[in-house]
């Protein structure tokens, strides 16, 4: 105790370990809570370090950074920040302009209108490729129909613009979302204080709302573009077929085609880089937070925005535009998974279900359905408990290593899949884990805990510790009233993150395309063989399945949560 | 206080070091029953084609149990690539990709010498005189059209040099196809073709698809109206109903053999001796010609729609040579196709 | 400044929910009015009819001159010239406090150079001089609150709305900034609108006072009048904290049903004859007690307050309310009631009476 005139000076936590420490009776005390922290600091390790360790290691192993700087490298460098940087953008216009239409706006029928505006969120990335292919792919029927009008087709949508465009689509709906949270968050008498002060609707929007929500674009603009930079399937499936090779296809085909002599360390390396732009997005990302305003609940009901002369206009639009991204797509599958054959015309006497009966009972499809299935769901179990302890900790003791703790769960979800495959991957053998399913559950774990850390962390943090203060005061140790009040209170919020991993897993394409073993071919792997073989109507057919299931999945949630 | 702390990590350690452990253990434990066996196979023949190989392979074995891992033969190889970083290789045999890829492996002593029963029966071309591997099917690339665009097909490469060509050929990537480096190499080896048609060739701006699948795809689809590309994924199509048919151009088509080897580092010798017999048994290979191969041995006759074996020209060239130039002759092709 | 003039304006919200019923108010130039009422008794919907953030189903409503909202047109709020005071202030947290109260004054496209006299002049009539650069969020509530208050008065609107505009201060802040509302408002004769929850805020400040329920006015009347005669028993209740008896009038006077309350015809302030049944109003103020130890009614709860100890006593099973100098009586005490003047609302006249202005 020769240090505790020390640490007296050093808060109210530090006094509150010293006096437990002081006490006579046994010693050092080891309380439950930090017990729990180191279980929590060995579980991290072990998933999120070791593996990134192994990464660095093998990079740095030997200097690869030349090779790094050549033509490809760097065009495939600059693809990827342009398309993962223009959808971002994209998406989060699109997304603020469907957040104050659906949520700000008296356009008709907005309750519809937002599930279908979170559709694309359901249907996995390629798979949304493997259907907009079916719609504007250069044999497709709009281009058919344009060239057969005007003697050129429409737009071909493989290449760049078509990588930008499908990324789009895909994620405006993660920029609506969080737009519209932050939307609510604006009180409406700040708008009403603009209208009474002169300005029209519009005005207000643009000169208060829109600027108020500047923090939540740029966090949207950034979670969108590190997660477009790792998405593999899109680029894979559209941008390949016209040489626009990003860094993930660029990536893959490396460690595919064998062209770069020991292709694990040259993707090591890209990783590590990459590594470093998602420690900076992360900062980036953290500095707007701190710089968000406190906004006060709002008193006034919120004031609808009167679309007026505009509203027939703008519901046309926004119905027929959202219409255009959930059905059009699904028309497509349809369409492909009936045909026998490609460059067969779409006849009724043509159409078959022998697509259909292949994708739902082949054994291989069937296969990839349970493995997703099983690793999503292990994937979602796991990730609850971690991320419900780890958010939990985190937000509701204090700490100084618990800045680093959440900081390390929350690293991995800034890196692209591809630099997480490729970390097990060279893990693998050492632990024993190559050639079983269990590689890819570790590799899903390690991407998705996140998700379930933020979502425990955001309500946990609005919540005033005097809620466990309370608990303590009643007779709980530290330990009890983080399980009793805490944990309890967090538990729906770890629930919903971890359906949220469950959802993310079970169409995720890249991680296990890479990790893939004997056994544990997932449907996301089984549905892009089936396209890179050519097989596409095949593809179609199962993409369609899965669309199918989601879109149903989203109807039921949709169900469950208006009850 | 700080002692508590700093002890954090070092517990971190060591309870992943008792989990290494324990999971390494856990792997050697695994012990084989005499006569059962179960073998890995890595392989990039399409799903449904391998799973009927295995069951009609587990006819005769049905004490071998076949693990087929099926991936691209890109990913095959990386998939060996990083085993061999990180320790052996955990598949028992490969099937895929072409002669050039196991001649690499045979030299860095990777695989096994075992030639197959009845390897004297073979097409003697795709058997490697060392031994180490032998080929299954013959994997022709040749010209596919689509029948809906084109009246008077080509029917040689030359043919393909016609500028009313021009913009409408697909060929797949060979920095990606196995088959299409392969043929890079074998064009550019070619006295009749060599450099020369290669450019003529580019000069028709032909599309670069990814893999062989796609472009079948384009030709049936009518995104192309010619396509190169390996001859059973057309035969395929055109018995599914797509418009499309295929020739075997007259000076002689290149071909990869898919051939089956077994890796030196394997605990189930037996099994897998009896895995690679199958394959080119005369059982094995009627499968392959019910499954649109043309076969390696003269026995089992050729697929539906397909001409007979003698009547395809063949270009058989050195495979040394096609070793060592191959890599060259796929960067002179990126470099006037791409 | 303008006065404003509602006639028969109703506001049925497309669930059918009624918000407004024929309501009609003139709110004469330079008149502090407070809307009161119970929660959703429709006064902030009338505000907002007022601001033109709402628009009336029926009747119509003219500031000043101009007609705003009629069966067909509804001026949209930044065109009615008005401005509003919010109860979480509303200020703008992206702006600084000298960009927060030029807006309007940039909308309505002044000049710079008299944009800046004019942001100058209010900043220090609401005491914020040398703020202008400051961050809304460094700001006190208080502080913020005047933010709002020079951004709404920069404009020279037409009529000051005021939406709870201070019930979100702590008390002693509250009372400072009420009196300098006052003395603002009227020191430059601005039409005022305010609604409060807070009846003895209402009382202070308002020249008028207008009690609303469900969507109609209840009364409106100088804050005396309204004390001392609540237009019905309801109005007494939610003004007064009146204790209310049901009954009819009889003979002697008022006697309740059930209850042992009966008060004669010298205590009894009523408008109508007798045989009458109704209900019958009796202030804190009117009611006397005395310790009796039989006395009929006990002491449930009693607090002390500056001008009288707030006294509940149950009597009979009836809470009734009381406001007692002297001595404060002690929880448990017996007491016998006494009723110096009672208010009696005969049944089914809930007739407005408008006292005669002036």
């Amino acid at each position: 105790m020769s240090s505790s005139s020390k640490l007296l000076h050093q808060g109210p936590v530090e006094i509150d370990r010293a006096r437990r420490a002081a006490r006579p009776s046994r010693g050092v005390r080891v309380d439950g809570v930090d017990a729990v922290r180191v279980a929590l600091w060995c579980v991290v390790t072990a998933v999120i370090l070791l593996p990134l360790g192994a990464l660095l290691v093998l990079a740095f192993s030997q200097n690869r950074l030349p090779l790094l700087l050549t033509g490809d490298v760097a065009q495939a460098g600059l693809n990827s920040v342009v398309s993962a940087s223009v959808s971002a953008l994209f998406a989060v216009v699109i997304g603020t302009a469907i957040a104050l239409l659906l949520d700000r706006s008296d356009l008709p029928g907005r309750r519809v209108l937002r599930l279908f505006a979170l559709s694309p969120l359901l249907v996995p990335p390629f798979v949304g490729a493997i259907a907009w292919i079916g719609i504007i792919g250069p044999a497709a029927p709009v281009n058919a129909l344009w060239t057969h009008w005007f003697g050129s087709p429409l737009w071909n949508i493989y290449g760049g613009d078509g990588v930008v465009f499908l990324l789009t689509v895909h994620s405006y709906p993660v920029a609506y979302i969080i737009i519209a949270a932050a939307l609510r968050r604006v009180p409406s008498d700040l708008e009403q204080a603009a209208r009474i002060g002169g300005a029209s609707a519009g005005r207000a929007v643009r000169h208060i709302t829109v600027p108020l929500l500047r923090p939540a674009f740029l966090s949207a603009f950034t979670l969108i573009a590190v997660s477009n930079l790792a998405d593999f399937g899109i680029p894979a499936i559209i941008g390949l077929p016209e040489r626009y090779v990003t860094l993930s296809t660029l990536v893959y085909r490396y460690i595919q085609s064998g062209t770069v002599a020991d292709p694990l360390q040259v993707v090591a390396t890209v990783g590590a880089i990459l590594m470093l732009g998602a420690v900076v997005a992360m900062i980036v990302d953290v500095l707007a937070a701190r710089s968000n305003w406190e906004l006060d609940a709002s008193a006034s009901p919120t004031q609808l925005l009167q679309l007026g002369r505009w509203r027939v206009a703008t519901t046309a639009i926004t119905w027929g535009g959202l219409l255009a991204l959930t059905v059009l797509p699904l028309l497509a599958l349809v369409s492909q998974a009936l045909l026998p054959a490609p460059g067969i015309p779409l006849t009724w006497q043509n159409l078959t279900l022998d697509n259909l009966k292949r994708a739902t009972t082949s054994p291989s499809a069937l296969a990839g359905a349970g493995n997703s299935v099983m690793l999503s769901v292990f994937a979602g179990v796991i990730c609850t408990v971690l991320g419900l302890a780890i958010g939990t900790l985190v937000t509701r003791t204090r700490a100084r290593s618990n800045g680093m703790l959440r900081a390390v769960a929350m690293l991995p979800q800034a890196l692209p899949g591809l630099v997480i495959a490729v970390s097990w991957l060279i893990i693998a053998p050492r632990i024993g884990l190559f050639n079983t399913p269990w590689l890819i559950l570790c590799a899903y774990v390690m991407a998705f805990i996140a998700l379930v850390v933020q979502s425990v962390s955001a309500p946990l943090r609005s919540t005033p510790l005097a809620a466990e203060e309370a608990a303590r005061a009643s007779g709980a140790s530290r330990l009890r009233a983080l399980l009793d009040i805490s944990w309890r209170m967090a538990i729906p919020a770890a629930i919903a993150g971890g359906t949220l991993v469950v959802l993310t897993a079970v169409r995720e394409l890249t991680i296990s395309v890479l990790l893939l073993a004997p056994g544990a071919q997932t449907l996301g792997v089984t549905i892009f063989n089936l396209q890179q073989a050519g097989s596409y109507n095949a593809a179609s057919a199962l993409s369609l399945v899965v669309t199918v299931l989601g879109l149903a999945g989203l109807g039921l949630t949709a169900r469950q949560s208006r009850r | 206080m700080s002692l508590r702390k700093s002890l954090a990590p070092v517990a971190a350690f060591a309870l992943i070091g008792i989990a290494l452990t324990g999971c390494g253990a856990a792997a050697d434990a695994s012990t084989a029953i005499a006569n059962e066996a179960t073998i890995t196979l890595y392989t990039s023949e399409p799903q449904e084609k391998i799973d009927a190989v295995v069951s009609a392979f587990n006819v005769d074995h049905p004490e071998i149990t076949v693990e087929v891992f099926r991936a691209g033969t890109g990913d095959l190889t990386a998939r060996i690539e990083s085993e061999r970083v990180s320790g052996d290789v955990q598949a028992d045999i490969l099937l895929a990709a072409d002669a050039g890829t196991f001649e690499r492996y045979k030299t860095d002593d990777l695989l096994l010498a075992y030639s197959p029963a009845d390897v004297e029966s073979l097409d003697q071309d795709v058997v490697d005189p060392d031994g180490f591997y032998v080929g299954t099917r013959i994997i022709p690339t040749v010209i596919a059209y689509n029948t809906n665009l084109v009246t008077a097909p080509p029917t040689s490469w030359q043919d393909l040099t016609d500028a009313s060509y021009a913009g409408t050929i697909t060929m797949p990537n060979p920095d990606v196809s196995g088959a299409a480096a392969y043929n890079a190499a074998v064009w550019s080896d070619s006295a009749e073709l060599g450099d020369t048609w290669l450019q003529e060739l580019a000069a028709n701006q032909p599309i670069i698809a990814e893999s062989n699948g796609p472009v079948s795809q384009a030709v049936a689809s009518g995104t192309s109206s010619v396509g190169i590309v390996v001859d059973y994924l057309a035969r395929e199509l055109k018995s599914a109903g797509s418009p499309i048919d295929l020739v075997y151009p007259s000076e002689g088509v290149p071909y990869v053999s898919q051939p089956v080897g077994i890796f030196a580092s394997t605990d189930e010798q037996a099994a897998s001796e009896a895995f690679v017999d199958f394959l080119v048994s005369e059982a094995g290979q009627t499968l392959a010609v019910s499954q649109s191969y043309l076969p390696v041995r003269s026995d089992v006759g050729t697929p539906d729609g397909a001409p007979s074996m003698d009547d395809i020209t063949i270009i058989t060239p050195d495979l040394t040579v096609i070793s060592e130039i191959q890599a060259a002759a796929v960067a002179r092709f990126n470099e006037l196709f791409q | 400044m303008s006065s404003v003039d509602l006639h028969s304006v109703g506001l049925t919200y497309p669930n059918g929910t009624v918000g407004l019923d024929s309501v009609d108010l003139r709110i004469a130039d330079g008149e502090f009015v407070a809307l009161v009422g119970p929660s959703g008794s429709g006064k902030t919907t009338l505000l907002r009819t007022i601001a033109g953030f709402l628009a009336p189903t029926t009747g119509l409503i003219r500031i000043g001159d101009s007609v705003v909202a009629d069966a067909v047109t509804n001026v949209p709020p930044e065109r009615r010239q008005l401005g509003m005071v919010f109860q979480q202030h509303a200020v703008w947290p992206h702006w600084n406090v000298g960009r927060n109260i030029e807006y309007p004054l940039k909308l309505a496209k002044v000049p710079r150079a008299e944009r800046q006299d004019r942001v100058a002049a209010v900043m220090k009539l609401v005491g914020l001089e040398g703020f202008a650069a400051r961050n809304p969020t460094t700001l006190s509530g208080g502080q913020r609150q005047r933010v709002a208050l020079a951004r709404a008065l920069v404009g020279d609107p037409q009529v000051l709305l005021l939406d709870e505009a201070l019930s979100a201060l702590d008390e002693p802040l509250r009372d400072a900034l009420r009196l300098e509302l006052q003395s603002l408002t009227r020191s430059i004769g601005l039409t005022v609108v305010h609604v409060t929850h807070d009846r003895d805020e209402a009382l202070a400040l308002a020249d008028r006072v207008v009690v609303l329920d469900q969507g109609r006015i209840q009364q409106i009347a100088s804050p005396p009048e309204l004390v001392s005669h609540p237009a019905s028993a309801l109005v007494a209740r939610f003004m007064a904290d009146a204790t209310l008896f049901e009954g009819t009038i009889k003979s002697a006077g008022f006697q309740a049903s059930g209850h042992p309350c009966a008060v004669g015809y010298d205590v009894l302030d009523t408008r109508s004859g007798a045989g009458k049944a109704g209900t019958l109003a009796v202030l804190p103020e009117d009611v006397r007690l005395h310790a009796d130890v039989d006395g009929a009614a006990v002491v449930t709860s009693s607090l002390f307050g500056r001008s009288g100890n707030d006294v509940i006593v149950n009597w009979a099973g009836v809470p009734v309310r009381c406001r007692v100098t002297g001595r404060r009586p002690l929880v448990g005490e017996r007491m016998t009631v006494t009723i110096g003047r009672a208010l009696f609302y005969p049944s089914g006249s809930l007739a407005v009476r408008e006292p005669a202005p002036g």
